[in-house]
């Protein structure tokens, strides 16, 4: 896999991160020494290898479905940079 | 009784129970000795004169049975304080401020521990020397031409300068370790699953671990009993019987296994481990004769 600047523009565009030229030749640089090795991993042959999914060998816990946290509305919204009634409100980021 | 500053975990525990020294001192000491070490920039937050309020409450009132009595500490800013700003390094989280506690550092209250402030560590943990905080780099006590390695590299610079007597770190592949390393410090990385990751600024979810920093490997002990505990706020958080870790410390390793991964034997590595001298021979052996 190659990364090209066309595709650098790409990403830079949807992660909403601008990035002058100079620098996405140096990202595209980066990028496709990381890609590279990456697949180094592939010439590790691991046929015989039991896949490694858990260090602990322990099933998720199940538990009731109840409430707990009650009236933490307040909590919640505190950290909103702007109040408007229970909103969220943030700068627009969808044309 | 030597520089309050320069005493472990252990000494400092024992002389507040001994009432040789009240938690209020200790306090005193360590924020003298972090308002000192400013150009160590260990520090994101201080919270130093609330510090000092809980301190003489506890002195009031001295609950000496507890693990931590009245010790002071700061913490790596990953972990979410109630009310005290928790950045993980970051502008994105230059104003926030949580309204809840994560269970690690509520471990720590509820075993009588004051804190000092919130330490300065990589942007979202993501770094291993510290330089890419937002609140700027961290210089390591040995030389201030070195980093002090990372992600926890407020953690590790401000135990080894004696900013705060123990601390805790975050762990996803070698951020304890490693600042641990760098600066001549103990660091642990425990069992995944076994200090809960509720109220921790994630990074890489099934591989975070919260974990202890100190001078000495008692003193790790120590803080490890009272930070690892099964949560039910952590769906990955292992419930098994926790040992007093630092009654298990002796110097007698006999019948004891150490595992070296099989995959670290391959000819590169034999040569690099080949340089750590005798130690490591003998510990090979030792998988050998299993």
């Amino acid at each position: 896999m190659s990364i090209d600047l066309k595709t650098i523009k790409h990403i830079s565009k949807l992660s909403r991160i601008s990035v002058d030229e100079q620098k996405a030749e140096k990202l595209a640089g980066d990028l496709n020494s990381i890609f590279e090795f990456i697949e180094k991993l592939n010439e590790l042959k691991t046929d015989n290898v039991e896949p490694l999914t858990s260090v602990a060998e322990t099933t998720l816990k199940l538990r009731t479905d109840e409430v707990k946290s009650k009236d933490i509305r307040e909590q919640i919204i505190k950290n909103s940079p702007q109040d408007n009634e229970d909103y969220f409100v943030v700068p627009k980021v969808i044309e | 009784m030597s520089e309050i500053t320069k005493q472990s975990l252990s000494e400092l525990v024992k002389n507040i129970k001994d009432k040789k020294l009240s938690s209020e001192e200790v306090t005193q000491a360590f924020i003298n000795r972090s308002e000192k070490s400013k150009e160590l920039n260990a520090y994101i937050t201080e919270d130093y004169s609330s510090a000092l309020e809980k301190a003489k409450k506890f002195d009031q009132k001295p609950n000496l049975d507890l693990k931590l009595p009245g010790i002071p500490m700061a913490v790596k800013d990953l972990f979410c304080t109630k009310d005290i700003r928790t950045t993980a390094g970051s502008k994105i989280l230059n104003n926030f401020v949580p309204t809840y506690e994560s269970t690690v550092t509520q471990n720590i209250w509820d075993a009588g521990a004051i804190l000092l402030g919130k330490l300065n560590c990589d942007e979202f943990a993501m770094g291993s020397s510290n330089e890419t905080s937002f609140f700027g780099n961290v210089q390591n006590p040995i030389d201030k031409n070195l980093v002090p390695g990372g992600s926890s590299g407020g953690s590790a610079s401000a135990v080894a300068g004696q900013l705060t007597p123990i601390t805790i770190g975050t762990d996803t592949g070698g951020s304890i370790r490693q600042p641990a390393s760098f600066t001549g410090t103990v660091g642990l990385k425990p069992t995944y699953g076994s200090c809960s990751r509720y109220g921790i600024v994630a990074f890489a979810s099934s591989l975070d671990q919260a974990g202890p920093m100190a001078q000495n490997v008692k003193d790790c002990a120590l803080l490890q009993e009272v930070i690892s505990t099964y949560d039910p706020k952590d769906s990955t958080s292992i419930d098994f019987k926790r040992n007093e870790y630092s009654k298990e410390l002796t110097n007698n390793i006999k019948g004891k296994k150490i595992g070296i991964p099989k995959e670290y034997r391959v000819e590169v590595c034999q040569k690099k481990l080949k340089n750590f001298g005798k130690k490591v021979f003998s510990m090979q052996k030792i998988v050998e004769l299993k």
